[in-house]
């Protein structure tokens, strides 16, 4: 024994590194009740202070395991801190009280949330957590303001300035008058051939991952009305030039970044960055880059509360397909079309089918690969109305007829090479809606609200 | 669990490992090694676990018998040699003498007959491998075969030269041949007999253990922290597409690159070498600052050292090296690099690659010997711009790709980006995300900064600071194998 211990002062290194570590692990053990979802981790190949490391990714660091908080209770902290940002910020005590509300609600729906995910061994506080878009009114409203508050899981409070609703309002007078004059109009009982793209099918590989996948019957929630303009008539695609994009906004993840650095779409507005999300966009701070060529880090609602746009592209979903469910994919892009109608109420709002990905992945990845994406463009067509949302698919103009993406036009088979951006770039300017308030009034500048 | 830097390896396998080993009476810590590493390897590719074993039994047997006809060798070659003056003596006592001459020839001969039939098989076994590998499925070559094969090869020769001087034990060679440290990407450590006979009485050894300790945390960091960040750079030019890219990028991804080559591989090997130090084995050094050395010969005596060690002495000398006509030396080194280039991959960009080396060390040795030896520059410039360069070279099997790769290096041969849109802001784009890497990984390449290092390590603080970067690699590790987004958010 003495022997051993002798040994032992000459491996101060080793004692350290197996002190720390049965630190992290009593952390971890300490924590896998309350702060850390431990049901999701595999036993035989990840250490139990690997929730610890997770944690701290998460937001969710050591000492937080010792001071009595639970999931619920943590979130209501980050609810609180966003309500006393709102204070903050908003200059009304109305304004306050409804931020309050809000961050109420979103603890007591992430209480619910929690609840079930109990339940449901599919849910991991590891993955890209679905969080709630906690919206607040970041600028100070103008006198009349009016807060609306959107139906649905996730709730949210706008703010829709009498701006947004003059501009609702005249758009709709433009269409009445102009209606006649347009030949891209068409009225129909049903929504006719040529609105919008059909959804470009895939080869199913068969390596899907069943958890990313929607459940067998699972129900989208399809229920949009009210939420969106009424039937009745509809608008057909048409080419236009590059002038109809400088009062465009393009929104996207790397590929959208990819499209505004090779895209040749100068005079365009972009707010791209890699990973961007339907669960992430409403709160991290994108590169806006501006139409005259100017570039501001901004978050997506500060820029649509801000700038007034007649189209807003939205191209996201290649990120999302490693969070479960197709279905939940469905819930928060339905939740972010919502919120970007209530901020650009005369916009046209072109959904983007996600680009598929090559062979070569979809063939071998469980989780990016084609048949989730056809399955999760199918269920994001649905929301357009032919009206004032479209859905655009630019597969068939990049992909082979088992709609796979053509391999030369990829390197590493998820975005496009720089050189293949000019086909998406085509693809666009043949595929646009120009509504009869646009007839006069296409390459403008956007302005502010 | 194959990989080290994961935390299967390093949480799971490695402490049950070590517990086990150092538990057991020391006489029977090989045999642990090898069950311990046959677990490992099956961990990895359970299917070819067999082919291992089955090679393992091969080679040890031959092994044995050319060791004991190499004994039996020389036991006759020094009867002959005592009565020397007697040979062609008439009478019994001759022809006795005789009669050992022709059985020595014969004991000889076996040898080589064993000698030559084990190459021939480890070779052909590796060369088929690589060929099904490259025609059928990747699948085909099995896990570190290229390293465990070198290491058959050369203990059959060792043990046909005398290097090895006495058959070994079955445990000792399969111990050697699949130890779990070296059996997925080397470094091919050579059979030192004295050290595997000795090491079942040495007790453990905790100073060697500490710096194993210390090995594989530097490693692991290079690995984690350096070249699996850096590696994202060559990903973002393959994902741009090579015909888009500005001049200046294409320089930076040449660099980044090599910069990724060589803190993976050498990381790698400190890792394993750290294992080998952890388990009582001596360091193996497999990297000693290629960057900084002055010429591309001495950069390759410097990289990769076990292997090109193993190249010198199993292929080079044998062929007869340098110790001959300026012609003969000429066509040995394109041999070795010829060779050198297959093994590392199948396709023509690798066969390029040798050769180009073979030919700029021809070059060297040749042309440049004395304008070098004057001019040290020279020497740091072929290895700071002309070793990228066949990095690049090696990084690209399709040779369009590689051939446009180097126009967008060199833009005035010809198409000098009408192919593509070149976004001439991308090598700032990138600069702003990568300078930190490329800083380290140049600090990283000077030999001072290692005695840095090692003089930091005696401190206090220094331990600290190895332990806290540990477990900074470890919360890269762990969102990396949990989240996926990590390495790849689009």
């Amino acid at each position: 024994m003495r022997r051993f211990f002798q040994k032992i002062k000459h491996m101060p290194l080793t004692i350290s590194l197996a002190a720390t570590a049965i630190v992290f692990t009593a952390i971890a053990i300490k924590g896998a009740g309350s702060i850390y979802d431990d049901s999701e981790r595999d036993r035989l190949t990840t250490p139990v202070l690997s929730l610890v490391f997770n944690g701290i990714n998460d937001g969710e660091y050591p000492w937080d395991a010792f001071s009595g908080k639970t999931n619920e209770t943590i979130s209501e902290a980050s609810a609180a801190e966003v309500s006393e940002a709102a204070q903050e910020s908003a200059s009304e005590a109305s304004d306050t009280a409804n931020a309050e509300t809000t961050a109420m609600e979103t603890t007591a729906e992430s209480a619910a949330v929690d609840e079930q995910s109990t339940d449901s061994a599919e849910s991991s506080s590891t993955e890209v957590e679905p969080e709630e878009p906690v919206v607040e009114d970041l600028d100070v409203p103008e006198a009349g303001t009016e807060t609306v508050q959107l139906d649905g899981k996730d709730s949210a409070l706008i703010a829709v300035t009498d701006n947004m609703v003059n501009a609702a309002e005249n758009a709709n007078e433009e269409i009445d008058v102009q209606r006649e004059s347009n030949p891209d109009y068409v009225e129909a009982d049903s929504m006719p051939e040529g609105v919008n793209s059909d959804v470009m099918g895939a080869v199913d590989y068969g390596v899907a991952g069943r958890r990313y996948l929607a459940p067998e019957g699972a129900a989208y929630n399809t229920d949009t009305t009210g939420l969106f303009a009424e039937n009745g008539h509809y608008y057909k695609f048409r080419t236009v030039d590059d002038s109809y994009f400088s009062d465009a906004i393009f929104i996207g993840d790397s590929r959208t970044d990819g499209l505004a650095t090779y895209g040749d779409m100068k005079g365009t507005s972009f707010l791209a960055k890699e990973s961007l999300s339907v669960y992430r966009m409403w709160k991290i701070k994108v590169p806006f880059r501006f139409a005259d060529g100017t570039i501001q880090k901004s978050t997506v609602l500060e820029v649509l509360q801000n700038f007034h746009f007649r189209k807003v592209y939205l191209s996201v979903g290649v990120n999302e397909l490693g969070v479960p469910t197709s279905v939940d994919f469905y819930d928060n892009y339905r939740d972010a079309i919502s919120i970007i109608r209530k901020l650009q109420p005369d916009a046209i709002i072109y959904i983007e089918g996600i680009m598929h990905v090559s062979k070569n992945r979809s063939s071998s990845d469980a989780v990016f690969n084609n048949t989730s994406i056809v399955e999760r463009n199918t269920a994001i067509s649905t929301l357009a109305n032919g009206h004032d949302i479209f859905y655009i698919d630019m597969n068939p103009s990049v992909c082979d007829e088992n709609g796979d993406l053509l391999s030369d036009l990829t390197g590493d088979g998820i975005h496009l090479k720089a050189s293949a951006y000019a086909k998406w770039h085509e693809f666009l300017l043949q595929n646009a809606i120009v509504r009869s308030d646009e007839l006069d009034n296409i390459g403008s500048f956007p302005t502010g609200w | 669990m194959v990989i080290f830097s994961g935390l299967q390896f390093i949480f799971r396998f490695l402490p049950i490992f070590l517990l086990v080993y150092y538990l057991v009476p020391a006489k029977f810590r090989n045999g642990v090694l090898l069950v311990g590493s046959l677990v490992f390897y099956a961990s990895g590719v359970p299917e070819f676990v067999i082919l291992l074993i089955i090679l393992t039994v091969i080679n040890w047997w031959f092994g044995c018998k050319i060791s004991m006809a190499r004994r039996s060798m020389s036991r006759m070659d020094s009867m002959l040699k005592d009565d020397v003056g007697d040979i062609y003596d008439a009478g019994p006592g001759g022809r006795l003498l005789r009669r050992v001459e022709t059985r020595r020839q014969l004991t000889h001969h076996h040898a080589v007959v064993f000698l030559v039939v084990l190459v021939v098989l480890n070779a052909g076994v590796l060369t088929a491998c690589k060929i099904l590998a490259l025609t059928v499925d990747s699948k085909l070559l099995p896990l570190g075969m290229s390293f465990y094969i070198f290491k058959m090869i050369s203990f059959i020769a060792d043990c046909y030269t005398g290097k090895i001087t006495k058959p070994q034990t079955f445990i000792n060679t399969a111990a050697y041949f699949t130890m779990f440290p070296q059996v997925t990407q080397g470094p091919i450590m050579r059979f030192d007999e004295k050290y595997w006979e000795t090491k079942g009485k040495t007790a453990f050894q905790a100073e060697r253990f500490e710096k194993g300790i210390f090995c594989f945390i530097i490693g692991l960091c290079l690995k984690v922290l350096l070249a699996d960040r850096i590696g994202i750079l060559w990903n973002e030019i393959d994902k741009i597409g090579f015909e888009s890219i500005s001049t200046p990028l294409a320089w930076l991804g040449a660099y980044g690159y090599s910069f990724e080559l060589y803190f993976d591989f050498f990381g790698y090997s400190l890792m394993a070498a750290g294992l080998g130090m952890m388990l009582g084995f001596p360091f193996v050094e497999n990297f000693h600052h290629p960057y900084a050395s002055d010429g591309v010969a001495k950069f390759y005596r410097d990289w990769h050292v076990t292997l090109g060690a193993w190249f010198r002495d199993y292929i080079y000398f044998p062929l007869g090296g340098s110790h001959c006509s300026k012609k003969k030396n000429i066509r040995n080194l394109l041999i070795v690099w010829l060779i050198t280039g297959l093994w590392h991959g199948g396709t023509l960009n690798f066969v390029i690659w040798g050769l180009v080396l073979g030919l700029i060390i021809i070059w060297e040795k040749f042309v440049m010997k004395g304008p070098m030896e004057k001019f040290k520059v020279i020497g740091h410039f072929h290895v700071m711009v002309l070793i990228p360069l066949t990095w690049v070279i090696f990084a690209i099997p399709d040779l369009g790709q590689l051939g446009l790769y180097f126009t967008r290096l060199f833009p005035f041969s010809g198409n000098s980006g009408t192919a593509g849109n070149v976004d001439p802001g991308d090598v700032l784009r990138y600069l702003n995300i990568y300078w930190p890497l490329f800083a380290a990984s140049a600090i990283l390449c000077v030999p001072a900064t290692y005695r840095a290092i090692e003089k930091l390590y005696k401190k206090a603080v220094g331990k600290i600071l190895l332990v806290a970067l540990f477990w900074v690699a470890v919360y890269y590790m762990t969102i990396s194998s949990s989240n996926a987004f990590m390495y790849f958010s689009f």
